[in-house]
């Protein structure tokens, strides 16, 4: 199979834009990629686009409505659901399509509109839809399942409410030195720990918001690849996993699950997966990294991705982030973009914004937030229903 | 006239003094589903020799949290909202089963492994007026622990 490589990526602000649908802000970045990777729009033979879930029926088909903008082409274009993985999906299908010599090169995009306040499913009368039952039935929210897993772990390991908060300073300074954040804010520990409860033990500043963004990349062949781009940055692993059987660890979209072992909290049985085939699938470790994007939607999630990932034992993720490893000139940097704490959550596009990282890095764009010479970085992302993506890159 | 009580998923014996949530044993593998199910949901098993099974009254909680945000539909949040208890219950069986916590436990009385069994209470009022019963846990109390 041919190695695949991005060749241009570009990235709508994250924030809340009155003014512009998905469509206007995929157009912004859909151009940045175009002329990154010195094309033109009428040189794209194949869109694979995330479903922009909450900009109604036009973001079902969301790559369509894009081109409909852009100008028709008559191309393909596959639009992919798989929650906030979506944007990693998207990827490994284009990469498939290009490594398997079915077309040169692939646009991906995502991009939508989260509207305010807790994400709620769609409405259902089918009592086995367990994503909406849980809500109805339980009262169990997106941040409510993060929560269990904090108190959890509290438990397990003793991990002070402290410990959690200083993910969101750490993140927060990061995403201060990044342009496409939408929270520039540097946070204090007081100003983090004396936020309202929302789910307790988890508060206010310690759950990601809501937002509005859009991200393109562009993919050819590795061999093709300085064709476009002086810069490349290859696809070394973008491994996709659902859940396992039996489940370690009761899925957020769910009321129950078998669960046989006694478990300590984690990320279950998906992002294991997902993770032990991206090493595997790069021919990397963990300790060939330099740096990782991982998906904080709330603080005490970034402490469990650092043992999933292999980046310390089981037990040693709050030495992690007490002892500045994993801050920007730490042992290993970790959201250096400033993570879903800095950006807001826009679900289908948050797996490419990872990935935008990722190449801002590989290539030494990252400005003030660079990681000293940069050569691999990984980007763990998971969404409900069992939607996990563990992608790791190089230069 | 007394209200009707409904439940709001036929998912556990009602009405009944002493509820149990009803699930499936697979008679092949051995492993148990909540809600019931019509096929082993085990990938390497799917068997449909599965029965149904009144799962465990008792359970201990594996974590649990407080919600103090009103979630949004389809949770039918009272208005003023009145923050909850939710848990996460480790059963016997081997699976995993959220629940609220029953109305009136104090919040600072829940604790990892805390034994908790199983009631059911009133949710809502639906428009038809119907009083909308669920599933919820409450601490066993000493007296009935001693009685095992």
């Amino acid at each position: 199979m041919e190695d695949v490589a991005i060749v241009g990526a570009g990235m709508h602000p994250w924030g809340i834009w009155p003014e512009k649908n998905f469509v206007q802000m995929g157009q912004y970045a859909v151009d940045m990629a175009l002329q990154d990777a010195n094309l033109e729009w009428k040189d794209i033979p194949y869109v694979v686009s995330a479903v922009s879930r909450f900009s109604g029926s036009m973001g079902l088909s969301a790559g369509n409505a894009l081109t409909q903008w852009m100008g028709n082409l008559g191309i393909p274009i596959i639009n992919d659901w798989n929650a906030c993985a979506s944007g990693a999906y998207a990827l490994r299908v284009a990469q498939a399509l290009v490594a398997a010599g079915y077309v040169d090169k692939v646009l991906c995009v995502a991009g939508d509109k989260s509207p305010e306040g807790f994400i709620t499913a769609l409405p259902s009368d089918d009592i086995y839809d367990m994503n909406y039952q849980r809500l109805r039935l339980v009262g169990l929210t997106n941040p409510g399942w993060w929560a269990l897993l904090a108190r959890r772990r509290m438990h397990e390991v003793g991990t002070t409410e402290a410990q959690m908060a200083q993910v969101k300073v750490k993140n927060s300074k990061h995403g201060s030195l990044n342009p496409n954040a939408r929270y520039k804010k540097v946070f204090t520990l007081e100003q983090v720990m004396n936020s309202q409860p929302v789910v307790k033990p988890l508060k206010l500043f310690e759950i990601c918001a809501t937002s509005e963004g859009s991200v393109a990349v562009i993919v050819t062949r590795a061999k093709d690849a300085k064709k476009y781009n002086k810069k490349p940055v290859l696809l070394s692993a973008v491994s996709c996993a659902s859940y396992g059987y039996p489940e370690p660890e009761t899925g957020a979209s769910m009321v129950s699950d078998c669960v046989k072992e006694d478990t300590t909290a984690s990320m279950g049985s998906m992002a294991k997966i997902a993770i032990k085939n991206a090493y595997e699938e790069a021919g990397l470790g963990p300790e060939d990294l330099d740096f990782a994007e991982v998906y904080d939607l709330a603080t005490i999630l970034e402490l469990l991705w650092y043992e999933e990932l292999g980046l310390c034992k089981y037990g040693e993720a709050e030495k992690l982030i007490s002892q500045g490893d994993t801050q920007l000139g730490g042992r290993i940097p970790v959201n250096t973009s400033g993570g879903v704490a800095s950006f807001g959550e826009v679900p289908s596009a948050q797996g490419l914004a990872q990935v935008y990282e990722l190449v801002c890095q590989l290539r030494g764009e990252a400005g003030a937030r660079q990681v000293k010479d940069a050569k691999a970085g990984l980007a763990i992302n998971m969404g409900l229903m069992g939607n996990c993506s563990c992608l790791i890159l190089k230069r | 006239m007394e209200k009707k009580k409904v439940p709001i998923v036929p998912w556990f014996t009602f009405p009944s003094d002493e509820p149990h949530l009803i699930g499936s044993r697979c008679k092949l593998c051995g492993d148990y589903f909540f809600p019931k199910v019509a096929m082993c949901r085990n990938p390497r098993c799917r068997s449909k020799d599965v029965e149904e099974v009144l799962l465990s009254r008792t359970a201990k909680i594996w974590s649990y949290v407080i919600q103090e945000a009103a979630p949004p539909p389809p949770f039918p949040a009272r208005d003023p909202f009145v923050p909850y208890a939710l848990a996460e219950m480790k059963l016997p069986e081997g699976i995993k089963i959220m629940g609220m916590v029953a109305s009136g436990v104090p919040f600072d009385s829940l604790k990892i492994g805390l034994e908790m069994e199983l009631v059911t209470e009133r949710f809502y009022e639906d428009k038809d007026g119907n009083e909308v019963v669920t599933w919820k846990f409450k601490p066993v109390t000493s007296k009935k622990r001693s009685k095992k």
